[in-house]
């Protein structure tokens, strides 16, 4: 018998036996079916978890910070509330220690050193200013982690604009995301004790205050709001960035003298790589010149690689699904062919082969197997854009609500999920069909006549 | 005259539960010639049925030898005994063994599906020869709907499916009235006068005045 004839003559069966193979399948539907929309859901939940770093370009940024002791194991966040994080970059990020036991600063020395390093597409400084820094507005005040950039425009590093301009100059400020709606009246408890102005456009004071042994002094410099940020989920919602001569001149007020980048180093660099392929491998380049680096690619590796744990599971639960799905093939394929025994044992009087008996009973498993896959696939697939368009509705007016931007859905099912689904329940029936199709090969003709 | 079937010392010896040992063949030599039309009669368990089950390849015996044309068929595989079971041999059952769910043009293809032949040739080939048994008008009837008359022309029908040498029909009248039985026999006749070996198992005298020879079997001996 050709291929063909035997698909054919396997349908002919399948079809003279429709009640039985609509239950048998209905198990394997549902076993495919829950395997997919499983998988499609840690899908859809590593998309959202990954989606502000492959929405923004911190994905080809690293942050470089100074390199310390060999004590210093690690931090979380590019350190505490006062040490200004990477702008743009992951808000919780793995930090590389280098052993040196002596203090790496960086310098503009070490700033050209990186920026010769093959795949660097730029290299920008960040200055963080320690000591207080108070945001003052009217009567409203609020913290601000302040950094200055070498930058003209924060664009260069990854960030956007929520509303005005990222381009800055000596006297201007952009403040981050959230530091307006942070702002309140000191000691007072009325309804417009935070503040609700647009701050964009706005003249507003920062306050430093230092502690020396002379005591407290407070400096007070004026900037115009030129940009927000748009919101990023991380602490540059909380920050506001200046340009380098303004930071340089805080900063040199603050440690008494004027600063030097050539000997005191910068806060922080941002290297900017060609592309997101090269980001660990310069990093750990950096990292072996004795500095700390942050990137959010180690992040985005620890998460995937929980999530792919957590498609294992989820794909474990799918699969004992199909399992019970399974034996159900078995048990109608032993059935089956209990019932139809005098018919094998026709077939085998006929001239029919061990082999021809083996493939069609196989074949008929395999096909019940389909049938359901196709089923699943379907129910998934229907199932799956029902849940993207009522929770993912319902996710984007939270998100809305809540003031983020982030549209998500729940399912993320790329299109080899159902085929993998569709070729593994066959393949499983095939499975479940083999040992009473070996059974069936094995009757001897002549009693196989005579069962009744 | 040639013979075309050889039986030599065939021994069959079934295995019962408790070590107890049922002996159904004890030791039968036979020929039968080419073209001939014999029937094998005895009372049941005289080992009639074995001995045809072993001849056609549906069996396999303990010891001894059955030739079959150019078939050493006790020393066949399983593969090589079902093409010789194709090419060598045409069953008739008593209980028609029709596949309910297929039509007679269907039933009647089904042996040359098994081989392989194409549709429209083998529909093609299923309608002459039940033109032939005379159901030419009932070709798309499934089994159910004919009588058991009808039912066993298919049957016959259908041994022919192949053209083989040699037809061996168990009781092929056992679940048949008089006058079906007679048409069968009158059936198996003119397929005998067209060269077909045939070879009845039955225990119903009124059927040896169709055949040339009786061989009459008694407690797994040719008497």
């Amino acid at each position: 018998m050709s291929f063909i004839e035997l698909v054919k003559f396997i349908y002919e069966n399948i079809k003279r036996q429709k009640g039985r193979v609509v239950l048998t399948s209905l198990g394997v539907m549902i076993g495919s079916a829950s395997i997919v929309l499983l998988l499609a859901l840690v899908g859809g939940l590593q998309k959202s978890a990954t989606a502000q770093f492959t929405n923004n370009a911190s994905l080809t940024e690293i942050e470089v910070n100074a390199g310390f002791g060999g004590g210093f194991s690690s931090m979380g966040g590019g350190g505490g509330p006062e040490s200004m994080g990477s702008p743009g970059g992951g808000s919780s990020s793995t930090v590389r220690t280098s052993s040196e036991s002596e203090e790496l600063l960086l310098t503009n020395d070490v700033m050209d050193q990186i920026s010769a390093l093959e795949h660097v597409v730029s290299v920008n400084a960040n200055q963080s200013i320690s000591g207080n820094s108070t945001l003052v507005y009217q009567k409203y005040q609020g913290r601000v982690s302040l950094t200055g950039v070498d930058v003209e425009d924060l664009s260069d590093l990854g960030l956007t604009a929520g509303e005005g301009e990222l381009g800055l100059s000596s006297g201007t400020i952009v403040l981050g995301a959230s530091v307006s709606e942070n702002m309140y009246r000191p000691n007072y408890s009325g309804s417009d004790a935070t503040l609700s102005t647009d701050l964009l456009g706005k003249q507003v004071k920062l306050e430093i205050t230092k502690m020396s042994s002379g005591g407290r002094s407070t400096k007070t410099v004026r900037f115009r709001v030129v940009g927000v940020l748009s919101e990023a989920g991380d602490q540059s919602d909380y920050a506001a960035y200046i340009s380098m001569t303004d930071a340089d001149n805080i900063v040199s007020w603050v440690n008494g003298e004027r600063v030097n980048h050539n000997t005191d180093g910068y806060s922080s660099f941002t290297v900017r790589v060609d592309d997101s392929d090269n980001v660990l491998d310069v990093a750990d380049v950096i990292t072996d010149m004795g500095y700390q680096t942050q990137t959010a690619q180690s992040f985005l590796e620890n998460v995937n690689s929980l999530f792919s744990s957590l498609q294992l599971v989820f794909g474990g639960v799918g699969a004992i699904t199909l399992l019970v799905a399974a034996l159900g093939i078995a048990n109608t394929m032993t059935m089956a062919i209990m019932e139809r025994t005098k018919e094998i044992g026709l077939l085998k009087a006929l001239g029919a082969t061990n082999k021809n008996i083996l493939s069609l009973f196989i074949g008929e498993a395999a096909g019940i197997g389909l049938i359901g896959g196709v089923g699943g696939c379907l129910i998934s697939l229907a199932l799956g854009s029902l849940l993207n368009a009522v929770g993912g509705a319902y996710l984007t007016e939270q998100a809305t609500a809540s003031g983020t931007t982030m549209t998500s859905s729940i399912i993320y099912m790329p299109f080899y999920l159902p085929l993998f689904a569709l070729a593994f329940s066959t393949i499983m029936g095939s499975i479940s069909g083999l040992f009473p199709a070996m059974k069936a090969q094995s009757l001897q003709p002549v009693i196989a006549l005579k069962y009744e | 005259m040639t013979s075309i079937i050889r039986v030599n010392e065939l021994r069959k010896i079934y295995d019962m539960d408790d070590n107890v040992q049922v002996t159904a063949l004890a030791g039968v030599s036979l020929e039968i010639e080419e073209g001939s039309f014999v029937a094998a009669m005895g009372p049941s368990g005289s080992g009639k049925s074995t001995l045809m089950h072993i001849v056609g390849g549906l069996d396999r015996p303990t010891s001894g030898s059955v030739n079959v044309g150019s078939y050493d068929v006790t020393n066949l595989d399983e593969q090589q005994l079902a093409f010789f079971r194709r090419k060598m041999i045409g069953f008739i059952f008593q209980s028609f063994n029709l596949i309910a769910t297929m039509t007679a043009l269907e039933n009647v293809a089904l042996p040359l599906r098994l081989c392989g032949v194409s549709r429209d040739e083998r529909l093609e080939r299923a309608y002459r020869l039940l033109e032939e048994v005379g159901l030419k008008d009932r070709v798309y009837h499934k089994p159910t709907q004919l009588s058991g008359g009808q039912q066993q022309r298919i049957a016959v029908a259908r041994a022919l499916a192949n053209d083989p040498p040699v037809i061996l029909a168990d009781e092929p009248t056992g679940n048949l009235d008089t006058t079906s039985g007679e048409n069968i026999m009158a059936m198996l006749n003119a397929l005998n006068e067209k060269g077909h070996t045939i070879m009845i198992v039955t225990h119903d005298p009124r059927m040896t005045k169709h055949v040339h020879r009786v061989i009459q079997m008694l407690d797994g001996y040719v008497q």
